[in-house]
C-alpha cells in the first residue's frame, strides 16, 4: 500500500498557488505589500471539426498576479498543442511576466516574454522586453510602451517598436486612441516598418453586456512596397444567466489596395456554461462550445466547430 | 312610541354598518386597482392585501408603491394565495428597508423615497440581506461622502438642509451599491467577505452614484475574458478601494484577462 498521498486538485491548488508565491517573491523579494493574489491555472481540451479536417486542441495556461500598493507584478505562462490526423500539426508556447510599481499616478512597467511555435510553414521563436510607463488620474490614462525584440529560427529578425495609448471614461465608454510604430530588420536581407493610428472603445452600458470595437489604419513598408490596410475589431459579450456568457468576436484586416480584399479575418461565436465555480475550494469548471470561420484574401480559409472542458483553480 | 322609533333607527344603524363595511373595502380596493377586470377573483383575499397595504402606509411607504406591485400580480392573475404572500413579503421588505433608512434620520422627496424603496426592495429579492443593507448605509454615511469636506455652512436652517441632502446622499449611493452586488453576486455564491468587499469598495469609490451599474458590465467582461466570476469580483473590489476609476479598472482586466 502507497503511502504517498495522491495529487488531488487541492493539492495541485496549493501547488499552483505555491508556484505563483514563488514567481512573485522572487521578482520582488521584500517589497510585497499584497492585498489581493489572484493564481489561475487553466486546463482545456477542444474538439475541433470543419472542411479544414478534425482534431483536438490542447491548452494549458498559468497566470498568477497580485495587485500590491508597491508592486504589481503578472505572470502568465501558456501552451497549446493541435493534434490533427494523430500528428500534432502545430503548437505554440509563451510566457510573459509584468512588473509595475506604485500604483500611481504615473506607474513605470517593464515586460518581458518569449514565445516559440510551430506549424506547417515552419518554426519560430522570439523573446523580448517592454518598457512602459502609465498614467492615471480620474477619468483618463496614458500609457506609452517601448518595445525589443529578437526573433530567432525561421524569419530571424530584429524589432523594435513605440506605442502610446490615451484612453478616457465618457460616462460609461472608455475610449482609446493610440498609434503605433515599429521597425524590423531581417537577417536574411530587407525590413519592414509598420505603423499607425487606432481608435478603440468599450462600452459598460449597466446591464449584462459589454462591447468593445477598434478600427484603425496601417501603413507596412516593406521590400515589396507599401502596403495599407484597416484592422478592424468588434467584440459583444453578454452574461444572461450566471451559468453563461456568450459572446461574438470579429476580426477584419481590410487591405487598401485592391477593392474589396479582406487580406485575413475571423469571426467567432462561444457560448461557454459554468458548471460548477466555487470560491470556498477555488474551482471553476467550464464548457466553451463555439464556431469559428477564417477568411484569407477574400476567401473563406477555415470553419470550425468547437466544444471544450476548462477547469480553473484560483485563490 | 319613541322607545320604538328609536330601536329601529339602532336596526337600520346595524344593518348599515355590517353591510358599509365590505362596502367600503370594496370600493378601496377598486379605487387601488383602478378599475382591473380581474379583480373579482381576489374578492375573497381582500381583507388581507387592505391590510398589507394599510401597514405599508401607516410605515411612511407611498402606497403606490405597493398597489402597483398587486395590480401587476392582479392583471398577471396570480393566484390570490400567492399573490397576498408576495405582496405580504414586500411589505415586510418595504417596512424593513424605511426604519432603516428612519434609523439613519433619511428624509427623501416621495417621488425620490418611492424610487430609492423600490430599488432596495430589488436588491433585498435579489439576495442581498438586510445586515448587507444596514452595513451598507452604514459606510455610506461616512463625513467624506456628505456634504463636501463634511462641512456645513450658512444658518442653522441651511445645516438642516444640507444634513438632509448628505443622509439622503448616502442612502442613495448605499441602496447603488446594494443594487450592484445584487446584480453581481445574486445566488450569493461568493463569500461573505467577498461581498463586503464589493459593498464597501463601491461605496467609496470615485464612480458617481447613478455610473455604479457599469460595474457589473465589467463583471461580465472580466468573464468573458475567460476569469472565474470570484476573481473578477476580487479584481474590481480591490481596484475600488484604491480609488480606480473605470480607465484603470477597464486596463486592470484587460491585462489579467484572456480570451476562450
Amino acid at each position: 500500500m502507497s503511502t504517498v498521498p495522491a495529487a488531488g486538485p487541492a493539492r495541485v491548488r496549493r501547488m499552483a498557488v505555491l508556484a505563483a508565491l514563488a514567481l512573485t517573491a522572487a521578482a520582488a523579494p521584500g517589497q510585497l505589500r499584497a492585498y489581493g493574489l489572484v493564481g489561475d491555472l487553466d486546463a482545456g481540451g477542444t474538439v475541433f471539426g470543419g472542411p479544414t479536417g478534425n482534431g483536438l486542441d490542447l491548452q494549458l495556461a498559468f497566470s498568477g498576479a497580485t495587485l500590491g500598493s508597491d508592486l504589481a507584478v503578472k505572470t502568465s505562462a501558456s501552451g497549446a498543442l493541435r493534434l490533427q490526423d494523430t500528428t500534432a500539426s502545430s503548437g505554440a508556447a509563451k510566457f510573459r511576466t509584468d512588473f509595475g510599481l506604485g500604483r500611481g499616478p504615473a506607474i513605470p512597467g517593464l515586460s518581458v516574454f518569449g514565445e516559440g511555435s510551430f506549424d506547417a510553414d515552419g518554426e519560430t521563436a522570439a523573446s523580448g522586453a517592454v518598457v512602459s510607463l502609465s498614467w492615471e488620474n480620474d477619468d483618463f490614462g496614458l500609457e506609452l510602451h517601448g518595445t525589443g525584440e529578437r526573433s530567432f529560427l525561421d524569419d530571424a529578425s530584429w524589432k523594435a517598436g513605440a506605442s502610446f495609448e490615451a484612453s478616457s471614461a465618457f460616462g460609461s465608454v472608455v475610449l482609446r486612441l493610440g498609434g503605433y510604430l515599429s521597425f524590423e530588420a531581417f537577417d536574411a536581407g530587407g525590413s519592414e516598418t509598420v505603423a499607425g493610428p487606432v481608435l478603440a472603445a468599450t462600452w459598460y452600458p449597466g446591464f449584462p453586456v459589454s462591447a468593445d470595437c477598434s478600427a484603425g489604419w496601417k501603413r507596412s513598408d516593406a521590400s515589396g512596397g507599401i502596403e495599407d490596410a484597416l484592422p478592424l475589431t468588434a467584440y459583444l459579450a453578454a452574461a444572461p444567466a450566471r451559468w453563461l456568457v456568450l459572446s461574438a468576436d470579429a476580426y477584419f484586416l481590410l487591405g487598401l489596395g485592391e477593392p474589396d480584399s479582406i487580406d485575413e479575418g475571423s469571426l467567432e461565436f462561444t457560448a461557454v456554461f459554468t458548471a460548477a465555480d466555487d470560491p470556498a475550494s477555488g474551482r471553476s469548471l467550464r464548457f466553451p462550445l463555439g464556431v469559428t470561420a477564417e477568411w484569407e484574401n477574400s476567401a473563406l480559409s477555415a470553419l470550425e466547430f468547437f466544444a471544450g472542458i476548462r477547469l480553473s483553480l484560483y485563490r | 312610541m319613541s322607545r320604538r322609533r328609536s330601536a329601529s333607527t339602532l336596526s337600520i344603524a346595524l344593518l348599515l354598518s355590517l353591510s358599509l363595511a365590505p362596502i367600503g373595502q370594496a370600493q378601496e380596493l377598486e379605487r387601488i386597482l383602478g378599475g382591473t377586470e380581474a379583480a373579482g377573483h381576489y374578492s375573497a383575499v381582500e381583507p388581507e392585501i387592505l391590510d398589507a397595504l394599510r401597514t405599508a402606509t401607516a410605515a411612511g411607504i407611498p402606497e403606490d408603491l405597493l398597489s402597483s406591485r398587486l395590480r401587476e400580480g392582479v392583471e398577471k392573475r396570480v393566484a390570490p394565495d400567492l399573490l397576498i404572500q408576495a405582496l405580504k413579503a414586500e411589505s415586510e421588505r418595504l417596512v424593513t428597508i424605511m426604519s432603516l433608512l428612519r434609523e439613519r434620520g433619511v428624509t427623501l422627496a416621495p417621488d425620490s423615497l418611492g424610487r430609492l424603496l423600490s430599488d432596495a426592495s430589488l436588491a433585498l429579492r435579489a439576495g442581498v440581506t438586510v445586515a448587507e443593507f444596514r452595513h451598507a448605509l452604514g459606510l455610506a454615511s461616512g463625513p467624506d461622502l456628505g456634504s463636501p469636506n463634511g462641512e456645513t455652512r450658512g444658518s442653522e436652517a441651511d445645516g438642516r438642509i444640507a444634513a438632509d441632502e448628505s443622509k439622503a446622499r448616502a442612502a442613495l449611493r448605499a441602496v447603488g451599491a446594494a443594487s450592484l452586488l445584487a446584480a453581481i453576486d445574486p445566488q450569493r455564491g461568493l463569500d461573505q467577505d467577498l461581498r463586503n468587499g464589493l459593498l464597501s469598495g463601491a461605496i467609496h469609490s470615485s464612480f458617481k452614484t447613478d455610473r455604479l451599474a457599469s460595474l457589473f458590465s465589467v463583471f461580465v467582461r472580466g468573464r468573458a475574458l475567460g476569469l472565474p466570476a470570484p476573481v473578477v469580483a476580487r479584481l474590481v473590489s480591490s481596484e475600488l478601494e484604491s480609488g480606480a476609476s473605470l480607465v484603470a479598472i477597464d486596463r486592470a482586466l484587460t491585462r489579467l484577462g484572456r480570451k476562450r
